[in-house]
């Protein structure tokens, strides 16, 4: 049931490929705002989680819309 | 409370030593990290050599290195080359692969950042047609890899050239506030 329900959320390898250049993305926005490590740790993570949380949402509400509709 | 907090990390940024802006910004355009590395943020450095030539090689290997071309013509304008040349040196190479082709010459380096064969025509199965049918979406993925790289080292472009977008807009606030200040006890005195 629940790698039915990952293999419906992440149906191809392509999405993974999002990880990678989420991270790379945090930091360098992160490291273009600060200069001490501790706030560009703290503003790419909280960047990080912002974006991962806004696409899950959508990817839930899309997933939810295929699904019920 | 939060914005006492804020105000506190404020006044502890630390300076930032920025040497030469303009040879610092040029370095970090040509090769990712270098400008940083110039000023000796080491860290900094290492973060966006890292990041920004990670993402753009990752792409590149992706697309098969063909998602990295400089290619001007009707049928195949290739815009995305102007974000993907924000990465500099490493997507130099594709105007000298651009060049030769265009003169009807064999590319260098086994087709890799040249351009498809001419013509490339939309209508009909071409040689970027080959490609596409080659690598699917890979090609899409690759190409927005090295975009997105070319783009992320337009930031550290003004890192270098300028310090760190809160650092700067702290001097900006400081210096409003400062003005600010003296306004107030100049109409202060002349109220007196």
């Amino acid at each position: 049931m629940a790698a039915s329900l990952l293999g419906a959320i992440f149906p191809a390898t392509q999405i993974w490929h999002l990880v990678p250049l989420m991270i790379a993305v945090s930091l360098v926005y992160g490291a273009t705002r600060f200069e001490r490590w501790r706030d560009i740790a703290e503003h790419s993570l909280r960047f990080a989680v912002w974006v991962f949380g806004f696409l899950g949402l959508f990817s839930g509400i899309l997933l939810w819309m295929s699904w019920r509709l | 409370m939060a914005e006492g907090e804020k105000t506190e990390s404020v006044v502890e940024e630390p300076p930032v030593d920025l040497r030469s802006p303009g040879w610092a910004a040029l370095l970090a355009w040509l090769i990712p990290g270098a400008g940083h590395y110039y000023q000796r943020r080491y860290g900094k450095a290492a973060v966006f050599a890292v990041c920004v030539l990670g993402t753009y090689f990752y792409g590149l290997a992706i697309g098969g290195g063909h998602v990295v071309y400089a290619s001007w013509n009707r049928t195949d304008f290739r815009w995305q080359y102007v974000c993907q040349l924000g990465v500099g040196v490493p997507a130099m190479p594709a105007l000298v692969q651009s060049r030769r082709v265009m003169r009807d010459k064999e590319p260098l380096f086994a087709d890799v950042l040249a351009p498809p064969r001419q013509p490339v025509d939309p209508n009909n199965h071409d040689h970027l047609a080959d490609w596409h049918l080659e690598l699917s979406w890979r090609f899409d993925l690759g190409t927005l890899y090295t975009m997105v790289a070319g783009l992320m080292n337009i930031l550290a472009v003004f890192d270098a050239y300028s310090g760190p977008f809160i650092a700067h807009a702290i001097r900006a606030k400081a210096i409003a506030d400062a003005a600010k200040e003296a306004a107030q006890s100049a109409a202060n005195a002349a109220k007196k």
